[in-house]
């Protein structure tokens, strides 16, 4: 394998599908760092070199691949959106470096477990983790630009870190084993909330039905609140806050 | 006010556009509320006729 060194300033004339690059890297020429369906992406062709590769500002699409791991994105730090979903075999990948990053799209991942921590990521306004073998939630901090968050039927999704939520349109989080949820109040701009089939105790109920009466009553955009499959709120379907919300036509399901 | 409540295994909820909010093949009951339809039922050949009848349309694979 190269040194990082011998990466930069590289130029490989004929770096151009598959085959070069895979001799390229059994040249040694190129770190294993990054696959080719990586490099193949770019499009850089007959010049690869650590600047180019660092400075790729457009968005990366490997969706569909078969990639069992996407290597380089800490070198890649540049990218603005990540699309990786409907892979099959892809179990990892690290986004922590790229904070330019305003799109990851991995839905459909069956294995995939790991994408590195946000908690960098400023920009960040568009996640989706559905469907996949996520377990690794407590890396997955939201930011405060984020818009949509889907990390459905992930199944091992415990707990997500919500500092603040208040640019939050769109929460999918149900079909995981999530049994506390905080910071409802901040969820000003909340749409749909489906949060159904989880393992939310009476009191997390009874918070995301006061928290989103709350902030419903300030600028009516809520449209959806789902949180079946979990307890019955206090009360039941007399619990004031769902009446309240059904009152004002926002379709919530409870048990 | 539209309470409902929903005591079937199979159950169905969707908006004034068609689009379908919520199925559930859960047993246990579900209370609905707001300006949105509902449909349960205990088969889900029943489910799908319905589907089919109103044309109801599946938004989100999520």
């Amino acid at each position: 394998m190269a040194t990082q060194q011998q990466i930069i300033d590289l130029t490989y004339a004929t770096l151009q599908d598959k085959a070069d690059i895979v001799k390229a890297e059994q040249d040694g020429v190129i770190l294993d760092t990054f696959h080719y369906g990586i490099i193949n992406q770019m499009r850089l062709n007959n010049r690869i070199t650590y600047a180019d590769i660092k400075s790729y500002d457009s968005s990366l699409s490997l969706a569909s691949s078969y990639l069992p791991e996407i290597k380089g994105l800490g070198k890649m730090v540049d990218i603005t959106s990540l699309t990786a979903y409907n892979s099959p075999i892809l179990e990892r990948f690290d986004i922590s470096m790229c904070t330019k990053l305003t799109n990851i799209y991995a839905q459909n991942c069956a294995k995939l477990e790991s994408i590195g921590t946000t908690v960098n990521l400023v920009n960040l306004v568009n996640l989706d983790l559905s469907r996949t073998a996520f377990k690794d939630s407590e890396n997955i901090v939201l930011p405060v630009t984020l818009k949509t968050l889907r990390m459905s039927h992930c199944g091992t999704v415990t707990s997500i870190m919500n500092a603040s939520g208040r640019n939050l349109t769109e929460l999918q989080l149900q079909n995981n084993a999530i049994s506390y949820v905080g910071n409802v109040n901040t969820w000003g701009e909340m749409t749909k909330c489906e949060l159904q089939n989880n393992t939310l105790d009476v009191a997390s109920v009874d918070r995301v039905l006061s928290g989103l009466r709350n902030t419903y009553s300030q600028n009516q955009v809520l449209t959806l609140l789902n949180l079946s499959g979990n307890v019955a709120p206090t009360g039941g379907n007399t619990n004031a806050d769902y009446l309240y919300l059904d009152t004002q036509g926002v379709t919530v399901i409870i048990d | 006010m539209s309470n409902k409540k929903l005591e079937k295994k199979y159950k169905l909820v969707w908006n004034s556009d068609l689009e379908i909010l919520f199925y559930s093949e859960k047993e246990g009951s579900i209370s609905v509320g707001g300006n949105s339809y509902v449909f349960d039922a205990d088969t889900k050949e029943e489910i799908d006729a319905k589907i089919l009848e109103l044309g109801l349309i599946v938004i989100d694979p999520n």
